[in-house]
């Protein structure tokens, strides 16, 4: 499979900070390369805009390449509705699976729950290999007062934790 | 590439990501150590003293055969201690009972008068070797503590200011002149000392007023004539300060206020006024120092401020005083310049701290 195909799928919260510092954190410690990103958001969502701006500056300056930014709405509660409709997003790519990335680093408990479950299924019901599925991303960051409003680069390394639960699930 | 004071963090960070475990920091291109900077473990060692400083000084002077006037514009080991202090690192003697009257003061917030505050009255020392602030500013970051910070507030008679502009210097002096001549092959700048002490004034200035409502700067009511005399009379200013300090306090309710000095007779006149506090600085540097990368980036930016231009030597690596005017707003917002021999590193720095500050105008 190549490795210009590769979707980066995020879920959202309010600030942009845990989205862009995680996504930055998988390009520069994983080498990921996303082609597509979709940014899952709730119903809810506030700030939508400013993420996408934010996301589409940050590939812009580290990748400089052509990735395209979408937004898919889930809820922000039912779980069973989001593995659906992810699995159903899933389908809809058809014979051409991509390589995916998953990070539930923001948003709500149960969306990054959704997240993990959804991937779970999915390669339970052979939908995909776990070789599409790199990696599930949590950036875990260290006294986040401190460091809430601070991007990537600015943040000590000692400061936060890259966990990758795929690596629990192979 | 210019850069802030805040954004040599990141190089600190990306330094140490590229596994630059420890790093060297130099005074121009010398053997000379000043620090080695433990990265990894956020901990500084100091690598000169006193002596060994003045042999490096006698090395340069004879090295460049530099006339007296001109040695005098070198920096001095004092200098190094200042950036110390400045950056947060060794807290001087007083501020620790600052702190304490200001918690005395204004905890438990729950049960306080709104209208509370507590005020610090700089003198001119406090402007120039920012000697207070860091540690204030440090004790009240917390989360806990972050409420009893909006009731503080730093307060600069103007005639600190007018003390401070007066160590400004546009005509360049022998020596200074002699000294950036024969260190040219270096292709730094330095401004005269006294000069130097000013822009450091401004800096610190620049720094209490980003601190939004929590500065304010008084307005002096002096006639013109009488003006005249107190900015020609050391004795005159040091009480003019107190004067307008004290003029101020009858305007005030629920307030405390307390003026902090570091200079004897400053304090000997201000004492029998109002509450005071005598600061002073140790004698000694200790040899380690726990130095997190915030409080690193304050310590690099003093020493280039004091040196002309600092090194280190992961990636040889230096920051040059920026300074592109004769106007003290050149110096406001804390500023150096970034170069770097390995150009894939530079390029790395460059490109991260273009992002952010994209990131930052979205």
């Amino acid at each position: 499979m190549s490795k210009n195909n590769l979707i980066y799928m995020i879920f959202c919260g309010t600030s942009p900070y845990p989205i862009i510092n995680s996504l930055w954190a998988s390009i520069d410690i994983k080498g990921i390369k996303p082609t597509e990103i979709v940014l899952l958001v709730s119903e809810k969502q506030r700030g939508l805009e400013k993420i996408k701006k934010c996301v589409k500056t940050l590939i812009e300056n580290t990748l400089g390449n052509n990735c395209s930014v979408e937004n898919l709405i889930i809820s922000e509660w039912d779980i069973k509705k989001n593995i659906d409709q992810l699995l159903e997003f899933l389908n809809k790519m058809g014979e051409q699976k991509k390589e995916l990335v998953v990070d539930i680093t923001s948003g709500r408990k149960t969306m990054s729950i959704s997240g993990v479950l959804f991937v779970n299924k999915a390669i339970s019901r052979k939908m995909v290999t776990k070789e599409n599925f790199q990696h599930i991303i949590y950036w875990h960051l260290i006294e986040s007062d401190k460091y809430s409003s601070k991007w990537y680069p600015e943040i000590p390394r000692e400061n936060f934790n890259f966990v990758d639960l795929m690596e629990v699930i192979k | 590439m210019i850069i802030s004071c805040s954004e040599i963090e990141i190089i600190l960070n990306e330094l140490l990501a590229q596994n630059n475990k420890e790093i060297t920091l130099s005074p121009f291109f010398t053997e000379e150590k000043i620090f080695n900077y433990d990265l990894e473990n956020k901990k500084l060692h100091l690598k000169t003293n006193q002596h060994s400083w003045r042999i490096f000084i006698d090395f340069l002077t004879s090295e460049y055969s530099l006339s007296k006037a001109a040695k005098k514009e070198l920096p001095e080991f004092d200098d190094i201690k200042k950036a110390v202090v400045s950056a947060g690192l060794l807290m001087p003697e007083g501020i620790d009972v600052l702190i304490n009257e200001i918690n005395n003061y204004l905890t438990p917030i729950k049960r306080m008068n709104r209208r509370k505050r507590f005020l610090i009255a700089l003198d001119t020392n406090q402007l120039i070797d920012n000697l207070m602030s860091s540690y204030v500013e440090k004790e009240f970051s917390t989360k806990e503590k972050q409420q009893v910070r909006n009731f503080i507030s730093y307060i600069v008679s103007s005639w600190v200011l007018s003390e401070r502009d007066g160590f400004m210097r546009n005509e360049r002096n022998k020596g200074i002149v002699e000294l950036n001549s024969k260190l040219q092959e270096w292709d730094f700048y330095l401004p005269e000392k006294i000069d130097r002490k000013a822009r450091l004034g401004y800096s610190i200035y620049s720094e209490l007023k980003s601190l939004e409502e929590s500065y304010a700067q008084l307005e002096s009511r002096k006639q013109s004539e009488e003006k005249y005399e107190i900015e020609r009379n050391k004795n005159l200013k040091d009480q003019a300060i107190i004067e307008e300090y004290e003029d101020y306090i009858k305007s005030l309710k629920d307030v405390k206020f307390v003026y902090v000095t570091s200079d004897d007779k400053s304090y000997a006149i201000a004492k029998d006024h109002f509450e005071s506090i005598k600061v002073k600085v140790e004698n000694r540097i200790l040899k380690e120092l726990d130095c997190n990368f915030e409080n690193g980036a304050k310590l690099l930016y003093q020493l280039s401020l004091f040196l002309g231009f600092l090194r280190i030597n992961s990636y040889d690596i230096r920051f040059n005083i920026y300074y592109k005017g004769k106007e003290h707003d050149d110096w406001e917002n804390k500023q150096l310049e970034f170069l770097c021999s390995d150009k894939e590193f530079e390029k790395r720095i460059t490109k991260t701290i273009s992002t952010i500050r994209k990131l930052n105008e979205c």
